[in-house]
């Protein structure tokens, strides 16, 4: 009993992690340019894929993650320098759309370009599983667990000592104002397609070693990263990390405990009743800017 | 995946038109439900490759008859919902006197009705005995089952000192693993075996050490994993490094080259055995094999092609479209008389029926009107995984 709720606890958290980070880069596009970006899990995939690819032709761990980073990061000043910022004009809804489309094609582009296998990669400098009080810690796990630690302390720094973090949360704040005082809110925007994508890229490059990544893995990670940014809400940094974290040991407990073939179902349930019982999410603000 | 449905048509070899109808008319259409985007893409890509290089091989060599093949193939996103659209389309607009689909057992499901009640000869592609109950009369599947993939893991490990009477399993939560599990629990019995514990993983590869966990705690002698996706693969390199050591077992998907590659060495622990078609490791067969030739020229033809080896997915639906050849050779139904399709379809559902011992490449099949599987075991053999390459573990006979 006491070594399945460790081992519970492990993968929870170790899941929780990776969608932790992908909620954040949610959060940060939401907050500055009120648009729910579906391009997300894409991202994931994207940041995966470059890794396992430049890894396999021989280049070392670190300058391949780096590499995988800076294009995925690219892609998404991209996707907005082509797609979000001549259509900034128009409604939130139709934003929303043009993301969707946005990751349909990316999907398309990728399954022309690598195929359709499942492809991975051995574990971060081989590190072994571990066994802790008779559970095992996957020798990815540390990884994933200590990559979004690290990211989320840069987050909190970069948000709270450097001008440009700053400037973001400002227009997060009021866009208005913050136009009014010359910070120029569509290179705020930017900025934050930017920092998303980087954040999404690395969420999938830790997590090739553990779980794999294929095309198809994107929008099953987008739904998960927006799951863990509503639970949360989606208005407050430590509530997204909150809540992806709670959605991944949800879902090992709901395997766990209850029975894995309705994981989803009961966790899915759970959001429901999160969000009955509280509209704006554990800790948010989501949906208390309209009132109906 | 929205863009919608793609349109393939194969080019016709034409002068062999036969007398009086036009080109379009004279040939037999047969149209193809595929899997090419979403997660059974996987499956259905190489099956559409098998596919393709089967009606070029029939049409260069002079079609049927006089009559070339042609091929008319949607893609159902792996989706059951435009599996039955695209197949209402072939029906409807493209006239197909033969269908093919459903390379997971949701899309086969979804389609089996509707081609029925529409009265269109079909052969469905996933590999799951519930798809033959009940027995719909349009309706044939001449690929594999769960005979193939269960029995002779069950026997292996009845052979084993102790025998195993404990299995855990361990499924895709999809309809093909709900119905390998289904089958394995109702046949446990006869082996001296029930099962303990039953998960579910999702068919997305994730993190499924608290299913493996629930396996670990367990009184559970052996493992099946009822996998035919990546996720399958994952579980069972997670089970050895938490120290699985009890006999694990699976299908073929699982041994098949991309899910073999994502896995890598993980593969490789002695206590794992999977089911496999001799087609994929037919180099190792004795020379006394009698399908070893056949294999061999399988082989051949499709390196020539696609500058790779066969994997088990291309040789099981050049087999449909072998399967079809010998259908059509003995119905005749003339594709001409445009006014006259239901009369072809019912000519050839009816050489479906009487289909004699049918050597494909996976099985031999015998069809008759009260069994549309018509095999029993498989050309089979189990496989281990040793230095990276896939092993003759037992040969089955």
């Amino acid at each position: 009993m006491g070594s399945e709720l460790v081992q519970y606890l492990i993968s929870g958290i170790s899941q929780g992690s990776i969608y932790a980070i992908a909620g954040l880069g949610f959060f940060i596009v939401y907050s500055v340019t009120r648009v729910i970006n579906f391009t997300q899990g894409e991202f994931v995939m994207l940041g995966g894929m470059f890794t396992v690819t430049f890894y396999t032709m021989g280049i070392p761990l670190l300058p391949a993650i780096l590499l995988a980073v800076i294009i995925t990061g690219a892609i998404g000043g991209a996707l907005y320098g082509l797609l979000m910022y001549p259509a900034r004009r128009a409604s939130p809804i139709t934003l929303i759309l043009l993301t969707i489309g946005a990751a349909i094609v990316m999907e398309g582009i990728a399954q022309q370009a690598w195929g359709l296998e499942t492809r991975s990669m051995p574990y971060f400098l081989d590190t072994p599983s571990l066994d802790i009080l008779g559970a095992t810690m996957f020798g990815q796990t540390p990884w994933i667990v200590g990559t979004a630690l690290l990211m989320v302390i840069g987050l909190f720094l970069f948000f709270e000592h450097t001008l440009l973090g700053k400037a973001l949360r400002s227009c997060a704040d009021n866009p208005l104002g913050a136009r009014m005082v010359g910070i120029s809110v569509e290179r705020m925007a930017l900025v934050s397609f930017l920092l998303a994508a980087i954040l999404w890229a690395v969420a999938g490059a830790v997590m090739v070693p553990q779980i794999m990544v294929s095309v198809h893995s994107g929008i099953p990670l987008a739904i998960k990263g927006l799951l863990a940014a509503f639970i949360g809400g989606l208005g407050r940094a430590p509530g997204v990390i909150a809540g992806g974290l709670a959605l991944g040991i949800a879902e090992a407990m709901a395997a766990g405990f209850i029975d894995s073939g309705l994981r989803d179902a009961i966790v899915l349930g759970l959001l429901v009743a999160i969000l009955l019982w509280r509209r704006g999410g554990l800790m948010g603000r989501l949906g208390t800017e309209q009132q109906w | 995946m929205l863009i919608g449905l793609i349109l393939m048509v194969l080019p016709l070899s034409t002068a062999l038109a036969c007398g009086g109808g036009g080109e379009e008319a004279a040939s037999y259409r047969i149209g193809a439900v595929i899997s090419q985007t979403g997660p059974y893409a996987s499956l259905g890509s190489p099956q559409l490759e098998g596919i393709e290089l089967m009606v070029d091989e029939i049409n260069d060599a002079g079609g049927i008859d006089g009559h070339p093949l042609k091929l008319v193939v949607y893609d159902d996103q792996s989706d059951e919902m435009q599996a039955v659209l695209a197949v209402r389309k072939l029906i409807d607009v493209d006239r197909v006197h033969i269908v093919l689909g459903g390379v997971a057992a949701g899309p086969a499901m979804a389609i089996a009705p509707v081609v029925d009640e529409a009265g269109v000869p079909t052969l469905l592609l996933a590999g799951t005995k519930i798809l033959d109950q009940p027995l719909r009369h349009w309706v044939f599947r001449p690929a594999g089952s769960e005979l193939d993939f269960i029995i002779p893991i069950l026997n292996y490990w009845r052979s084993l000192e102790p025998p195993v009477t404990k299995i855990a399993v361990i499924k895709d939560a999809t309809a093909f693993g709900n119905g390998v599990t289904a089958f394995l629990e109702q046949i446990a019995t006869q082996y001296g075996m029930e099962v303990v514990v039953d998960e579910s993983i999702s068919p997305i590869p994730g993190d499924v050490s608290p299913q493996l966990m629930a396996v670990k705690n367990s009184e559970a002698e052996a493992l099946y994993v009822a996998s035919a996706t990546p996720a399958g693969g994952l579980a069972i390199k997670q089970a050895g490094e938490m120290g699985i050591t009890i006999p694990i077992g699976g299908p073929h998907p699982l041994g098949t080259p991309d899910i073999v590659a994502a896995v890598g060495e993980a593969y490789e622990i002695p206590n794992l055995v999977l089911v496999d078609v001799e087609l994929s490791v037919w180099q190792q067969l004795p020379e006394t094999d009698p399908d070893k030739a056949a294999y061999q020229q399988f082989d051949g033809l499709f390196r020539a092609r696609y500058n790779k080896a066969p994997s088990m997915w291309h040789g099981f639906e050049a087999q449909h479209i072998l399967f079809i050849q010998q259908a059509l050779e003995r119905a005749k139904p003339d594709p001409a008389a445009r006014d006259r399709l239901a009369e072809a379809r019912a000519a050839i559902r009816d050489a479906f029926e009487t289909t004699e011992n049918f050597d494909g490449l996976l099985a031999t099949y015998t069809m008759s009107p009260t069994d549309h599987f018509g095999a029993y075991l498989g050309k089979n053999v189990l496989i281990r995984f040793e230095d990276g390459e896939k092993v003759i573990f037992q040969t089955l006979d």
